[in-house]
């Protein structure tokens, strides 16, 4: 890969080829929805804890116990998260393969040099008429150099940090544009994260993205709440508009300035309209801005009107966020 | 029949305290205040403010190393109070005293350092309560004239409602200071004698008080009169 940019699969895009086209966004986060049986679902899981199998193949010098106990590091980590109530199950190896529709969640191996920018993807297979999710595949792309060492490998690309991102849309949850990019000679490459499900991995040899984010936990526990997390927490919202009218696809910050997380969301109607839950209750600090280096594709389908003409800029005021409640709708305009 | 003696004994005890307030000069009053009296009093209370730890916004780059998008610097503003105190004489120069304090502030957080954003500086309105309780000594032997020094100490409770209602926190607090009292003879309109206090005090704010959840120290002025009805 010699440093080159490499796209994980949007899941949305994965999504979409399941459900001939369509997709719509759920408003508040960035998770999955799509339409069935005349009306909108959130893609999730209901029945836990997901119960998942593993390719039995040794691929590029990594054997198949190698790649199960680095996922499971992984799953565990999306596990731990004591807000969200989402668990996992190793199942037992199969000779399947991911993208084989058998009802069975896999993770495994694919060859896909013509995907030289996909280092792994996730895809599901949904039931049109109740919307129920009945499986989710990861495949990893065996294109690529692929590391399981517990401290990484120069040049190699880190399962564990991979699988991290990837059990994230197998779960349910989109892209976050909590990052950095910028275009060089005509390429993409990260300057840095502020979630695991940014949609840019940050380089071959990299383990920093172990770790969730608070946005990452914000989006898991909205998902798969426990115990008090609604009680617990609140939530921003509001409207983006500009000379009057909406802003579609604003990419909106909830910075907390006693603890320094950022969590984000989207303006997710064409009136401009979002809503960030999961922030800790207290002030916070509310950050606009366009979709960075119009990196559109891995956020929102490519008809959507998203609107990148315009400042970031600080809303005015602290928003004080309450104990299980709503800010209240504020009002942000932004200038051309 | 008991309940009789009692009540007999306990008249004859006011009496007696009254007679010795009669007879004892003005001047030893002064210096030497006396148990059992009560002392209501009207202040205005200075708190100087917090600052709090800097807190920027980051994100993860290669290898773990940080990007930082842009700054933060929050303080709560310097607030004025207005406040109630009352105190009772436990022994000469020993007080019981408690206080209720309200005061409107700022939270304000400066954002600086942003390469896409312009620096900006946001606020929220915080109006605070505090519900005060301890001890008032007089240190008699450093008088000086008419003037008192004394030192207190106690412990409280803190509330804070963030932004109108929308938020309300709350916790215990410490505190401890020191001042000097000075107190005129006769205060007439009916009150045997007056004075004004000029108090330093430190509060000890924990938890959920303080915006990064850790122990603050919020230094205050208290300034004012007290009357002994």
């Amino acid at each position: 890969m010699s440093g080159g940019p490499v796209h994980r699969v949007a899941g949305l895009l994965a999504i979409a080829a399941v459900l001939f086209g369509h997709t719509q966004p759920a408003f508040a986060y960035l998770k999955f929805g799509l339409e069935a049986g005349g009306r909108e679902v959130t893609l999730k899981w209901t029945t836990t804890p997901v119960r998942y199998f593993v390719t039995d193949q040794t691929v590029g010098g990594i054997s198949a116990a190698d790649f199960q106990a680095a996922t499971a590091q992984a799953f565990a980590t999306w596990q731990s998260v004591p807000s969200a109530s989402i668990t996992y199950r190793f199942a037992g190896f199969t000779s399947s393969t991911p993208g084989d529709d058998d009802g069975r969640t896999t993770l495994g191996f694919l060859n896909e040099p013509a995907l030289d920018r996909v280092l792994a993807s996730t895809s599901f297979l949904v039931d049109n008429v109740t919307g129920a999710l009945l499986e989710a595949d990861i495949f990893f792309n065996s294109a690529f150099t692929w590391s399981v060492s517990k401290d990484g490998e120069p040049g190699k690309w880190d399962v564990q940090s991979i699988a991290l991102h990837e059990i994230g849309h197998l779960s349910g949850l989109g892209h976050s544009a909590i990052g950095e990019t910028q275009i060089v000679n005509g390429s993409r490459r990260v300057l840095s994260a502020g979630a695991v499900m940014f949609p840019i991995a940050l380089g071959p040899g990299d383990i920093s993205s172990r770790q969730l984010d608070a946005d990452d936990v914000a989006g898991i526990s909205d998902l798969y709440p426990d115990g008090d997390f609604n009680a617990a927490t609140g939530s921003v919202s509001g409207q983006v508009t500009k000379n009057g009218q909406g802003v579609f696809g604003a990419h909106v910050v909830a910075f907390d300035p006693g603890t320094g997380e950022q969590i984000a969301n989207f303006t997710l109607t064409r009136s401009g309209l979002f809503s960030i839950a999961g922030l800790r209750p207290g002030p916070h600090v509310i950050r606009v801005e366009p979709l960075d280096d119009a990196d559109i594709e891995s956020f929102f389908d490519s008809a959507e009107p998203v609107d990148l003409s315009f400042r970031a800029k600080f809303y005015e005021r602290l928003v004080v966020v309450p104990r299980g409640g709503d800010s209240g709708s504020i009002q942000i305009a932004v200038s051309p | 029949m008991t309940g009789c003696l009692r009540a007999v004994v306990s008249g004859v005890r006011w009496t007696l305290a009254t007679a010795l307030a009669v007879l004892v000069p003005a001047t030893a009053f002064a210096q030497q205040p006396s148990a059992r009296r009560v002392e209501v009093g009207g202040n205005l209370r200075w708190l100087t403010g917090m600052t709090f730890k800097d807190v920027n916004a980051t994100e993860g780059a290669f290898g773990g190393a940080t990007r930082t998008v842009f700054r933060s610097s929050t303080t709560l503003d310097p607030a004025g109070c207005a406040e109630g105190r009352v105190a009772f004489g436990l022994l000469s120069a020993l007080d019981l005293e408690g206080a209720i304090a309200f005061g409107r502030t700022h939270l304000t957080t400066r954002l600086t350092g942003d390469s896409e954003a312009p620096d900006a500086e946001v606020r929220e309105p915080v109006t605070e309560y505090l519900l005060e309780g301890g001890v008032s000594a007089h240190l008699a032997r450093w008088r000086k004239g008419r003037a008192v020094p004394f030192v207190s100490a106690g412990v409280g409770y803190m509330r804070q409602l963030h932004d109108g209602h929308t938020l309300v926190e709350g916790g215990q607090t410490w505190y401890a200071g020191g001042g000097l009292r000075y107190q005129k003879n006769e205060a007439g309109h009916g009150l045997r004698t007056a004075g004004v206090r000029l108090e330093l005090r430190a509060t000890i704010l924990t938890g959920g008080l303080a915006l990064d959840g850790s122990t603050h120290l919020l230094p205050a002025v208290i300034a004012g009169v007290f009357f002994h009805p």
